[in-house]
């Protein structure tokens, strides 16, 4: 109750202390993992596939749970929330996810028009809000289209879309360029830079190298479950 | 809360609608699984029926010595009719006896004329019992045969009935009995085909459930929908079975009451519609709606 009364108010700071996953029976996918990413700040994790970048994103919203450890935002102990406070939690935190998931029975404007309402934000916000972000991210001829009409790169600007509208004040992106060409790929970088700016704090997992060596901003790099490396203005290096 | 609730009714319908191909399964099972059950329903009705009817043919009579007062047989008729599995009880009198022997006669000139010098009235008072249900005759008799009566009554003519009447007794029970084993079992076949085909239908939408709890909603948020789309098609499919059971009714009643007379099933829907209305919703809306969440349980662990 506390913890929903506390995911009411400002959040930003997000640490991950001594985060371990083990899928059974012996898969290694997180090794004591421990960092803090601060508010506003910019954070790439950065690693091969199967590096455990996507399991360390997925638990921030307890899509996954750790094996050990635990994970805090701010105050709130992520790891600790009950079934019944997990949408409070995910209501903070905007998500774009590598498999996109876009409701596929709703349209682009429903889909994102939906996690407006499950807030309970009201119809005249939602109709101002929605076209706005989608201009934003070039689908404002897509509005009415359902998800399996759109190409790889569209169905990621929905899920971007999706994301921002409701202004979270975290934003975690799991390998938001994989599907895009360079040029594509770096607008969704000019964008993240953007959203950064304005205040939230944005987590990254990316393989990509000249992302991130575009970006100017702090990588933690992971290897076989470890941090092997967490420089301020960094590359990717491994 | 109101924009919420809103928000879940029209996530239900559209949601109906945009599955129509699916929806169209779903609201013919329902149907069948109702109209089964209507059917079931009716079924026994009519069993029943049949039942009363070839009970109400049936009675015993219990023939007084020619000597008791009627005084006495009219007592004897209060402590029957005192009881409560009897439903009739009816004196003739020895001179009624004779009137009816004589009119049942009245062609036969031997009988006639037996009777005529006869100087007095042959025939014995009786008492024509009637109870509720074929098998509470023995406890009559024995009722009759034990008691203070005893000395009074001459001969009750069960005995010569008693096959008869056990034998319809049987038969009653055995179609009444098996009509409510096949109906469970019928309405337990109907009721889980319905349940596995909404079953299938949501498990189209378990991807959807994960996706709309990472995106935080919350388990009733998620669920809304899916009860008001099992609301959509219970009232639908009540509505289509009825649209098949009136005119099925409509049709093959005339025929019915022609070899069962006295059954007027289109007369017994005319005047139960209302509660048939109702039944058929409950039963719609309840499967459908229980159906759906139970299919949705497990999908929503995310």
């Amino acid at each position: 109750m506390l913890a929903r009364l506390a995911l009411l108010g400002k959040i930003g700071m997000i640490k991950f202390e001594n985060i371990s996953k083990i899928y059974p029976p012996d898969s290694i996918a997180l090794d004591d993992v421990s960092f803090t990413v601060a508010k506003n700040e910019f954070c790439s994790v950065v690693g091969r596939s199967g590096a455990g970048k996507s399991t360390l994103l997925k638990m921030l919203i307890r899509e996954e749970n750790p094996t050990s450890g635990k994970i805090f935002i701010d105050d709130i102990e992520v790891t600790n929330l009950s079934r019944k406070e997990l949408p409070f939690l995910r209501r903070k935190i905007g998500a774009v996810f590598q498999d996109f998931k876009l409701l596929p029975h709703k349209t682009v404007y429903e889909n994102i028009a939906f996690s407006m309402e499950v807030i309970g934000i009201d119809e005249e916000i939602i109709e101002a809000d929605v076209p706005q972000i989608l201009a934003l991210v070039g689908l404002a001829k897509k509005v009415n289209l359902f998800p399996h009409q759109l190409s790889g790169g569209e169905k990621q600007r929905v899920g971007f879309a999706r994301a921002l509208v409701y202004r979270p004040e975290i934003l975690i992106a799991d390998e938001p360029t994989g599907n895009l060409d360079l040029l594509n790929a770096l607008d969704v970088i000019r964008l993240l830079l953007k959203i950064n700016e304005l205040g939230t704090t944005v987590i990254l997992a990316t393989h990509d190298k000249t992302v991130v060596d575009n970006l100017q901003k702090r990588v933690v790099t992971l290897n076989d479950g470890k941090v092997i490396r967490d420089v301020k203005q960094g590359k990717y290096i491994l | 809360m109101f924009i919420v609730l809103k928000r879940v009714i029209k996530f239900g319908l559209v949601r109906a609608w945009r599955n129509r191909m699916v929806s169209v399964a779903t609201i013919a099972v329902l149907v069948l699984t109702i109209i089964v059950i209507v059917g079931l329903l009716f079924f026994n009705v009519l069993t029943d029926v049949v039942a009363k009817e070839l009970q109400g043919k049936v009675d015993i009579s219990a023939y007084f010595n020619i000597e008791i007062s009627e005084e006495s047989i009219l007592k004897v008729k209060q402590e029957l009719v005192g009881r409560d599995e009897v439903t009739g009880v009816e004196y003739i009198s020895r001179e009624k006896a004779l009137e009816s022997f004589r009119e049942i006669n009245k062609d036969n000139d031997v009988i006639k004329k037996s009777l005529d010098v006869l100087e007095e009235n042959p025939l014995e008072a009786s008492l024509n019992i009637k109870v509720a249900n074929a098998s509470q005759y023995a406890g009559i008799v024995s009722f009759l045969e034990s008691g203070s009566f005893s000395g009074l009554i001459d001969k009750i003519n069960f005995r010569q009935k008693e096959s008869v009447i056990m034998k319809m007794d049987n038969i009653t029970r055995s179609v009444k009995r098996g009509g409510i084993i096949l109906s469970f079992m019928l309405v337990f076949v109907a009721i889980l085909v319905t349940f596995n085909t909404i079953r299938l239908t949501m498990h189209t939408a378990k991807e959807e459930i994960g996706i709309m709890r990472l995106v935080g909603a919350s388990d009733w948020f998620i669920r809304a929908p899916f009860i008001v789309e099992g609301i959509v098609y219970g009232a639908i499919s009540a509505i289509f079975a009825l649209g098949i059971i009136y005119p099925l009714i409509w049709i093959i009643s005339p025929s019915l009451e022609s070899f069962l007379p006295g059954i007027n099933l289109l007369d017994y829907l005319q005047k139960n519609l209302f509660t048939l209305l109702v039944i058929q919703f409950s039963i719609g809306i309840l499967l459908g709606v229980v159906s759906s969440l139970v299919a949705i349980r497990k999908y929503l662990k995310v």
